[in-house]
């Protein structure tokens, strides 16, 4: 039994002054197994938050089923629902407004303890605590306690937040772009950090993020989704999916990414297999293919008919993940060149 | 041909006055920047980067005080200025006409209730009042081109665009009084992979072009790797390594920029080569009282330096002309490992 499923998800909001509703989330398939890491990629305003939120249970989608430990979280009830939200927690991105600048970290962190009835008392809440930290690397425990949030650096705000999720002793923790506003000489270790929770306690993750150095970082094992404008337009095994990326988007993403290496700067990509930079408004979005208007190879089909996220077989037969893509085929093939 | 300096900084040192004493955020940084070059600089947030850009533009505000050094400007012909000498007037003659700057979180510099085209004329006219407003938009019109924008952009107020498009009105609005050298601040920080590849490959284009000496001052090492000719390096304040990019990337002489170099997840490299450099950056009102990088120091926490203050005050030449502040710049690479 998977831990966590989701079946034909959409998430949709109200758009203000009556233009209609967005689909920050469309029709969004996920299996998460115990123990995986999931990276989750896209731009901004491709969604990727919002299927996040729906995990946790922040938003209750529109459409769909959400599966926990194989029962639908929407019958949950009592104890049952109960585990659910503490089983799955998450970490934002701003760690300065994830934590309340008035309180100290003792108060924001002994919270959920008393209210989920995890501890009986202080003394025992700080015993719980002082592990916690201890298990993120906040040592001495009892010397970041009694501070405020704006007293700590980014890095230890950000492993305030993970010992925070980890004192709920959850199953799956959705991880929003955890170390995009943390220093550079801060993030690997972060990263590190998770992978050993990860490994220690077989917790879950799904790790949201737009820069794929990290996430093919902390998931080099694990498997990557790829969001466009709300839909999943790709998934696979990380690594085989940054080598040889199937979908036309993927493929400009990955040639975007900068490399550091000065001898490398000729595979600096000159030009980006793209038609034009600018993503449609979710507003108004295009008929057929969402990608199509930036995409080179895109003809008649997919002005008209929206793709479909289906399983990919190459030439010898192996299934590489999916993709949603009517030429993915041809273009893996070298068949078709872009207009 | 021998390289002609531009800009060359020499003992920078600005301070910050706190309720706990004087913070100095840029410590003697001395660096020299050649005409023609682009130069990255890059340092962590609080590493002094960004005050010292403000240092070279004369923005620092109070509490902030440049206590010492000096900054010489070679324009193209005539003599050396030392641009700190220069009084509120006087630097007014170069700022934007010779150094001009693009701003960190750019999208956040248009004055939402001013046409984009009201930011062109506004800037044209406070240097030069005589330019009819038909000469200012033949030439925004160029460099709106160049920086791969549509005329209407003009007509259009900064919420009508992206942030993409906005940061690159902004590069075209630093570039309107075809300035000699442009600091860019974090240029392409909080934008998508595929707007930062654009707007890398649009400097590219117009540092061929026009030959403006470009200073990238950004804390992701990733980004100007392979757009830069020269690196700086800077840590607490201070410059900790500056030399070309090819040596500063194979043989690092500074175990932080060393540290750097291989904490930064790339889509090729070993993942199981990535490793983390211990600690925290210091607190700026309490350094330590051996060297400032010491604590996180693989050199040191190794045991094999001792980390001496006096002789991190300076900085070390190699013969190719690479300058590192640590004293053991020589075994770095060795004894990182």
């Amino acid at each position: 039994m998977a831990l966590m499923e989701l079946h034909d998800v959409d998430m949709e909001f109200e758009s203000g002054k009556g233009k209609g509703t967005i689909g920050a989330v469309v029709n969004a398939n996920m299996v998460i197994e115990a123990g995986e890491i999931v990276a989750v990629i896209g731009e901004s305003g491709s969604g990727k938050t919002t299927l996040g939120k729906v995990m946790v249970g922040v938003h209750k989608p529109t459409r769909g089923k959400i599966l926990f430990e194989g029962k639908d979280v929407e019958s949950l009830k009592g104890n049952e629902f109960k585990q659910y939200r503490l089983g799955v927690q998450m970490v934002h991105q701003d760690s300065y407004a994830a934590l309340n600048p008035n309180k100290t970290i003792y108060h924001s962190l002994s919270v959920p303890l008393f209210h989920h009835k995890l501890v009986k008392g202080h003394k025992e809440a700080v015993g719980v605590l002082e592990d916690n930290l201890r298990e993120v690397g906040l040592t001495p425990p009892e010397h970041f306690l009694e501070k405020y949030p704006h007293q700590l650096s980014g890095g230890q705000r950000q492993r305030i937040l993970l010992a925070r999720a980890l004192s709920m002793k959850p199953k799956l923790i959705v991880a929003d772009e955890p170390v995009s506003m943390v220093d550079v000489s801060l993030r690997i270790s972060l990263l590190d950090l998770m992978t050993r929770m990860n490994e220690r306690h077989g917790i879950s993750f799904v790790y949201i993020t737009h820069d794929l150095g990290t996430a093919r970082y902390i998931a080099s094992h694990g498997r990557i989704v790829v969001m466009y404008l709300g839909r999943q337009i790709e998934t696979g095994q990380i690594q085989r999916t940054i080598e040889n990326p199937k979908h036309p988007y993927t493929q400009a993403l990955i040639s975007a990414v900068p490399e550091a290496d000065p001898d490398r700067r000729s595979d600096f990509a000159h030009t980006l297999p793209l038609k034009s930079l600018d993503m449609p408004s979710l507003l108004s979005l295009p008929q057929g293919c969402k990608f199509n208007p930036r995409c080179p190879y895109a003809d008649g089909v997919c002005e008209t008919e929206e793709p479909k996220l289906l399983p990919y077989v190459d030439e010898s037969g192996g299934a590489c993940g999916e993709v949603s893509c009517h030429h993915a085929k041809e273009i893996a093939k070298g068949l078709k060149t872009g207009g | 041909m021998e390289a002609k300096p531009i800009l060359e900084i020499k003992n920078l040192c600005i301070e910050f006055q706190t309720p706990s004493g004087a913070l100095r955020a840029c410590d003697d940084v001395s660096m020299t920047i050649y005409r023609g070059d682009i130069v990255g600089i890059i340092g962590e947030s609080g590493s002094g980067k960004s005050t010292m850009a403000s240092g070279i533009l004369q923005t620092i505000k109070p509490p902030g005080k440049i206590v010492g050094g000096e900054i010489y400007y070679y324009p193209l012909s005539g003599e050396a200025v030392d641009l700190l000498k220069l009084d509120a007037g006087g630097y007014t003659k170069y700022r934007w006409s010779s150094i001009a700057t693009v701003f960190q979180a750019a999208q956040n510099v248009l004055n939402p209730s001013l046409l984009v085209k009201e930011h062109f004329l506004e800037t044209a006219w406070a240097h030069n009042p005589d330019l009819s407003e038909e000469e200012v938009m033949e030439k925004a019109k160029v460099i709106l081109n160049q920086v791969r924008l549509e005329e209407r952009v003009l007509t259009s107020y900064p919420h009508q665009l992206s942030g993409g498009m906005k940061q690159r009105t902004i590069i075209a609005l630093s570039l309107i009084l075809e300035p000699d050298i442009i600091i860019l601040d974090e240029p392409t920080t909080a934008l998508d992979v595929i707007t930062q590849w654009y707007i890398i490959d649009i400097l590219k284009k117009i540092h061929h072009e026009r030959g403006i000496t470009m200073i990238f001052l950004t804390h992701d090492v990733s980004i100007i790797g392979s757009v830069v000719d020269r690196i700086g390096v800077m840590y607490a304040g201070q410059l900790v390594e500056y030399g070309k990019v090819e040596e500063v990337f194979k043989s690092p002489k500074h175990p932080y920029t060393y540290g750097l170099m291989n904490a930064i997840p790339s889509l090729k490299d070993d993942v199981s080569k990535r490793k983390a450099i211990p600690g925290y950056p210091p607190n700026m009102l309490q350094l330590p009282a051996i060297c400032r990088f010491s604590p996180r120091c693989q050199v040191h926490l190794d045991g094999n330096c001792e980390g001496s203050k006096e002789l991190t005050d300076v900085m070390y030449e190699t013969k190719t002309g690479q300058l590192s502040r640590c004293y053991k710049y020589q075994e770095v690479c060795k004894l990182c490992h």
